[in-house]
């Protein structure tokens, strides 16, 4: 208790797992909120998530005294482009997703992301060059039978699996390609995406039909509301990522798709076709072996 | 400890997996005994000892070629 390097870490690990469950818990139940806006346009629903938590975040990067962080992000010219395409790449995902829980389809929203880390690992032997182990191979093999599976069994839905994945793992691969944190990128993303988003909200306020903002006091403020949970998980798992082992975290990662799995099946009612259930349980599999394997791995490092 | 566990899960799973071979008792089933083996899989591969993890894929294996053959 004598160094505060010391006695530092223990308060801090805990409080990241508190966190990292939060973000979560608070992703895998978001379908929940989209579910209360089927009434509005997906793309408006996106413009105004977009719009609304560029305030927030900006807000919170202020408390957290990370606004020149921030603003060098959008100076530096190499991070700037990097930007502009992970802010197309999250504005893909997070239209798809909402277009997912519109049209119930939160199942095949849930396959995506247990999709993503195996597909991470792929993008990354294939971009930047990082090794494979058998076991993760064996594994990508697997969540390919799985896939396949689908493919031929339940094709219609197959493409938001795919695209909500590809989607979110050439985010990841971008933003591991750009030195930036979290909170920084994620609200220089929605500055790129603000003049876009304000431009389709306008389109929407003059020639959208009735159901959009502006319609009743409930969906407004739900719209505005999509900003508090765009900022808030993000801001939790912010504070988990730099505090988590990195295995830790990506075992605690499938709580959000599975909450997302066990809303689709026992709340929406969407059909667990045979095709489905068998790919589910491949990628679950696949999961298993990725998981072992990577804290073998960490625990190797460790004694290294 | 790991070991006797995943033994542990893979009986529970097979236990629940004999009426599961009903047609009639459809996919609720089928999402208990799928993820249940797979926990054991999990639990077990961070033992020493390997039966009892080997038990669980086994038990996963059948549980699966039976997903696909019934439902």
């Amino acid at each position: 208790m004598t160094s505060a390097a010391a006695a530092a870490p223990p308060p801090e690990k805990g409080s990241g797992l508190a966190q990292g469950i939060g973000a979560y818990l608070a992703w895998g139940f978001m379908p929940l909120f989209f579910k209360q806006l089927t009434s509005v346009p997906a793309v408006e629903v996106v413009a105004h998530r977009v719009i609304w938590s560029v305030p927030l975040l900006l807000l919170i990067l202020a408390v957290r005294r990370q606004l020149p962080s921030f603003w060098a992000v959008l100076r530096t010219p190499h991070t700037r482009w990097l930007m502009l395409l992970s802010s197309t790449l999250i504005a893909a995902n997070w239209l798809i997703y909402v277009y997912a829980v519109f049209a119930d389809h939160i199942l095949a929203a849930s396959l995506g992301y247990y999709l993503t880390p195996l597909l991470n690992v792929l993008l990354g032997y294939f971009f930047l060059k990082e090794g494979m182990t058998r076991a993760t191979f064996v594994a990508l093999l697997l969540a390919m039978i799985g896939v396949a599976i689908l493919a031929a069994g339940a094709l219609d839905t197959l493409w938001i699996s795919l695209a909500l994945a590809f989607s979110f793992g050439m985010y990841g691969l971008v933003r591991k390609l750009a030195p930036v944190g979290s909170m920084p990128g994620l609200t220089a993303e929605t500055v790129i995406l603000s003049p876009v988003a304000l431009g389709a909200v306008a389109w929407f306020w003059m020639y959208g039909g009735s159901g959009g903002f502006g319609s009743s006091l409930k969906i407004d403020l739900l719209l505005i509301a999509g900003g508090a949970v765009t900022a808030f998980p993000l801001l939790m798992f912010a504070g988990a990522a730099r505090r988590m082992r990195l295995t830790a975290l990506g075992f605690i990662s499938y709580i959000g798709p599975t909450i997302q799995f066990l809303l689709g099946v026992l709340l929406y009612d969407e059909p667990l076709t045979t095709p489905r259930l068998a790919c589910f349980a491949l990628i679950w599999f696949a999961l298993v072996i990725f998981s072992v394997d990577s804290v073998r791995r960490s625990r190797r490092g460790e004694a290294l | 400890m790991g070991n006797i566990a995943a033994w542990l899960i893979g009986l529970v799973s097979a236990v629940l997996a004999i009426p599961a071979v009903l047609p009639v008792l459809g996919w609720l089933l089928a999402l208990i005994i799928l993820p249940l083996p797979l926990i054991g899989i999990l639990i077990g591969s961070f033992s020493r000892r390997k039966s009892g993890r080997n038990f669980c894929i086994l038990i996963f294996v059948l549980c699966f070629l039976r997903l696909i053959v019934f439902l």
